[in-house]
């Protein structure tokens, strides 16, 4: 079954396991009612400041390694640790970005310039921990019904994707949004 | 003439985000307009740190009769961010009977303003005074609401995304209402009918406030001439290039021009000016997006002398959804050009 047909379900490619320990390793599949968290680090960002297509770059949709915190299973002293201290070395860290696992999965693309138009999945969330990686790290990846598309639609449909992941993710909130504890530490 | 201040209190809890804000003015005494349903946020102000700013030069530029009575409190110009000093009553001083010009988000993430300085969350018609909000959001422009204004402001907005400079001119109308309008809406139908926008606060340089006497009337404001203007549109196509200018490949590169060529030559095909999103990603695709959230239209330039134009809007209609391909050479269509005409 197409993974658009799936709507906000998951998929055989995220029912699978991700984790680089294996199978057992880790929570599982990433839930559709999951809250996922994106750590927004940008010299330019501020709270409230919508995210930009420099947030969601296309590399690291392709490979499935555009980041995100499970926040089920990601405790404040994990996420500071793994995802705001590393992410800090090299960028300044503005805040948060935050949306649900099926609201991403629902995002459909309707390939137009096809004859007739087709639907695909646009992003899959994956459980995908590298070793190094707390066990409640997720990732994007595009979806892989897309490598049959054209070129040309490849590039529009990517550069579309990007702008709904903004539009679904929104904005920059205060950490302290989904971890009450941050703010006792000065974020 | 006021500058912009730089730095941002970022403090404040996360507040809704409505980028659709957009107004009419009254059309006749008594009209009230809900201005709170669109809050603004205290971290996406312009000048976050000037305080306020008393536009000394206004009294003597206005004709005795337009000071009236209340010269004291006259021509005030406050830019409140501060979370805990309410916008209106307190720092910025709205004249009984006179102007004044601000910008403000209090704590709660909404601006208000009256011409009576009661401190209500909503634009109350203010039929003896006069008040200009500026207010910024994502999608660019400028706001305001004016009350009874017997002389006028010229107000310049200097962008550096870079942008063109726009010039507000707030003039008198004949029926206690006021016509304000950038300068590019100037040929709109009535004045009364203008609508206004908010200010990219990405972009926004400086503010600068001069007084100006006015022709009591209309015409006066539709006759005004634009200001020269600052960096254009095109300009912005070579700061999103170069932003991403590390991460392409050379072949990305040589798409990416292209495709910014088709975007400068089908953005000159648009008969009115705007202040769209623009950027490359990081495969060397240009993009052009206007939003007033969660509407927008985005026309993507892969340089192939094509562009694939998308809207989003209120209901199950993303970008993702339904796009269209169109020839650069033909420009934007008509049906396209009035839904981004929506959002500005």
């Amino acid at each position: 079954m197409p993974c658009a047909d799936l709507l906000d379900q998951l998929c055989p490619i995220e029912m699978g396991c991700h984790h680089h320990r294996g199978a057992g390793a880790g929570p599982g599949p990433v839930l559709p009612a999951e809250c996922l968290i994106f750590a927004v680090f940008r010299a330019d960002a501020r709270l409230g400041t919508r995210l930009t297509d420099k947030d969601f770059p296309t590399s690291r949709l392709k490979k499935g390694d555009l980041s995100l915190a499970r926040h089920a299973h990601t405790s404040w002293a994990t996420f500071r640790d793994y995802v705001l201290a590393p992410g800090q070395r090299s960028q300044p860290f503005q805040g948060i970005a935050v949306s649900q696992a099926d609201a991403i999965r629902s995002l459909v693309a309707e390939i137009t310039s096809s004859t007739p138009p087709t639907l695909l999945r646009s992003v899959c969330v994956l459980d995908k921990v590298e070793n190094g990686e707390h066990d409640g790290h997720a990732a994007l990846k595009f979806c892989s019904e897309q490598a049959a598309l054209p070129e040309k639609a490849k590039f529009v449909v990517r550069a579309q994707i990007q702008s709904e992941l903004i539009a679904t993710f929104s904005e920059v909130r205060a950490v302290s949004s989904c971890y009450a504890e941050a703010s006792q530490e000065g974020y | 003439m006021l500058r912009e201040s730089t730095g941002g209190n970022d403090t404040a809890p996360p507040q809704p985000w409505h980028s659709a804000v957009r107004w009419r003015l009254p059309r006749r005494k008594g009209d009230t307009h809900d201005m709170g349903t669109t809050p603004l946020r205290r971290d996406n102000f312009v000048a976050t740190s000037v305080t306020a700013v008393d536009l000394g030069g206004l009294t003597s530029a206005l004709t005795a009769d337009s000071v009236s009575t209340q010269a004291a409190t006259l021509g005030h110009l406050g830019f409140q961010t501060d979370a805990t000093t309410n916008f209106g009553a307190s720092t910025l001083t709205l004249g009984s009977s006179f102007g004044a010009l601000g910008a403000c988000s209090n704590a709660s993430g909404s601006y208000f303003l009256t011409g009576s300085g009661s401190g209500t969350a909503w634009y109350t018609e203010a039929l003896a005074s006069a008040a200009l909000l500026f207010g910024t959001e994502g999608s660019g422009g400028v706001s305001m609401a004016v009350g009874t204004l017997t002389a006028g402001l010229r107000v310049t907005i200097e962008e550096s995304a870079p942008e063109t400079t726009k010039s507000i001119l707030i003039a008198e109308h004949n029926v206690n209402e006021f016509a304000a309008a950038p300068t590019f809406l100037i040929n709109a139908p009535l004045p009364a009918g203008l609508t206004f926008e908010l200010l990219n606060e990405r972009s926004t340089r400086a503010i600068i406030v001069v007084p100006t006497p006015l022709e009591a009337s209309v015409n006066a404001v539709r006759d005004l001439q634009p200001i020269p203007t600052g960096r254009a549109i095109p300009d912005r196509f070579d700061e999103a290039l170069a932003e991403v200018r590390s991460t392409l490949s050379d072949e990305e590169f040589a798409a990416a021009e292209h495709a910014i060529a088709d975007a400068r030559q089908t953005m000159a095909s648009l008969h009115f000016a705007s202040t769209p999103l623009i950027w490359v990603n990081d495969e060397g695709v240009a993009a052009v997006q206007w939003e007033s959230w969660p509407s927008g239209v985005l026309l993507v330039f892969t340089g192939d002398g094509t562009f694939t134009a998308s809207v989003r809007d209120s209901g199950r209609k993303r970008y993702i959804n339904g796009a269209r391909e169109y020839a650069v050479s033909a420009g934007i269509p008509p049906e396209l050009s009035e839904a981004i005409l929506a959002l500005c």
